[in-house]
């Protein structure tokens, strides 16, 4: 009966732990963020979300960038706005020195960041957000033209 | 409530009597006013470079991540005697022969604690006021580092507390404290090799530590940390009950 107890006792860490990581990762899935910094500078312009908008369907962003933490950071901060708002954004990091054979490579250089949405490509060569903005906005109206081209068809 | 009443001044007492609490108090003060000096000479020297980022993200926010280093190198310090000194030297045996329930007792030591970091905190959080003289700070990013670097502190002194009720030694309690601390903080590095997962990531108190560092509040930090600091305050008062049904 001692040990029984002894027992059940025991268990009470482990639960309470799993409790906590399972509530979190939980959380971190329907996540609330509010963004209380000068002019929201950690958020979207408007113009850039009504780009998203027109983005239903998951996007992947391919980084081509050195394979140095400080970089991947930045970059990953600088997306993480993009992802609250899109959550099917995917980021994906490549080094094109290290994978010079991956598709990937002959479609954008190192430095730069590449869109794949569906079967359309679209490639970026600075990280701001009017750079990026343009670059799916570039995505977004293919798409439409394409639809366009085949209603008419 | 009487009996946390009175166990919580005996432990304000015990802890603000040690040389050792007023040793980490001033040694992390003056280590954060070095900082301070340093990030604000760097910038100065660096102005014409370092002014397009501003103020805020090349001095503030620096000075609030080291701040948070500071804490989770000297916290082991304040909280590693909290449960283990009294283990070792039987005062734990004599709280148990008063009313006080086991949750009682934790807590009276754990509030006592967080009054000495609270104290801390608030030398550390009036540092970067004085920027408002000379420069226009981002109030929305100084009140969110204020708010991550308390909710920092509150889960790193439950963590030491929890460390030192498990054990009857106070540099076991210290050491364990440190290794888990910076198990956590370290997490992010350690995920970098796994880039397909991200629950090292997300376990990383670095990681969460970001949105606050950048003037985002997240709900999912703000649980994290709060959670975390739930989670080590009830393993405290499990282990205390443990010792005093089987030990």
């Amino acid at each position: 009966m001692k040990r029984g107890a002894r027992f059940a006792h025991a268990l009470v860490p482990l639960l309470l732990l799993a409790a906590v990581v399972v509530g979190v990762r939980t959380l971190d899935r329907h996540n609330q963020v509010w963004d209380v910094s000068r002019d929201a500078r950690n958020s979207l312009d408007k113009k850039t979300i009504q780009v998203l908008a027109m983005l239903p369907a998951p996007l992947e962003v391919v980084a081509l960038v050195p394979d140095e933490g400080p970089v991947r950071t930045a970059v990953r901060d600088f997306f993480a706005r993009y992802q609250r708002e899109k959550p099917n954004l995917s980021l994906r990091f490549l080094d094109p020195r290290q994978n010079d054979k991956a598709p990937e490579v002959r479609r954008a250089r190192l430095g730069e960041v590449l869109f794949q949405y569906g079967e359309r490509f679209e490639r970026v060569t600075e990280l701001n957000e009017s750079a990026v903005t343009n670059g799916m906005a570039r995505l977004a109206q293919r798409r439409t033209l394409r639809g366009v081209s085949r209603q008419q068809r | 409530m009487t009996s946390f009443a009175a166990l919580f001044t005996l432990e304000t007492q015990r802890l603000f009597r040690r040389p050792l609490a007023w040793l980490v108090l001033c040694l992390g003060s003056a280590l954060m006013a070095l900082f301070y000096m340093m990030l604000m000479v760097r910038y100065l020297d660096h102005e014409s470079e370092l002014r397009a980022a501003g103020v805020t993200a090349e001095l503030m926010v620096r000075y609030f991540g080291s701040a948070a280093l500071i804490a989770l190198l000297l916290t082991p310090l304040i909280t590693m005697q909290a449960v283990a000194d009294d283990k070792r030297d039987g005062m734990l045996r004599f709280l148990f022969s008063t009313p006080a329930s086991s949750a009682h007792i934790v807590l009276a030591k754990l509030t006592a604690v967080l009054c000495l970091v609270g104290l801390w905190w608030a030398i550390i959080a009036l540092m970067p006021l004085t920027l408002l003289w000379g420069a226009a700070i981002d109030v929305g990013v100084y009140a969110t580092n204020l708010l991550g670097l308390a909710l920092f502190m509150l889960m790193h002194a439950c963590l030491g507390v929890m460390c030192s009720s498990l054990t009857r030694q106070p540099v076991a309690a210290a050491v364990l404290t440190l290794v888990t601390s910076l198990s956590l903080w370290l997490a992010e590095y350690a995920q970098r090799l796994d880039r397909e997962s991200n629950l090292l990531g997300g376990i990383s108190t670095l990681t969460r530590m970001r949105g606050f560092a950048l003037g985002v509040l997240n709900l999912a930090d703000i649980v994290y940390f709060s959670a975390l600091a739930l989670c080590c305050a009830t393993i405290a008062v499990w282990a205390v009950e443990g010792t005093r049904r089987y030990a």
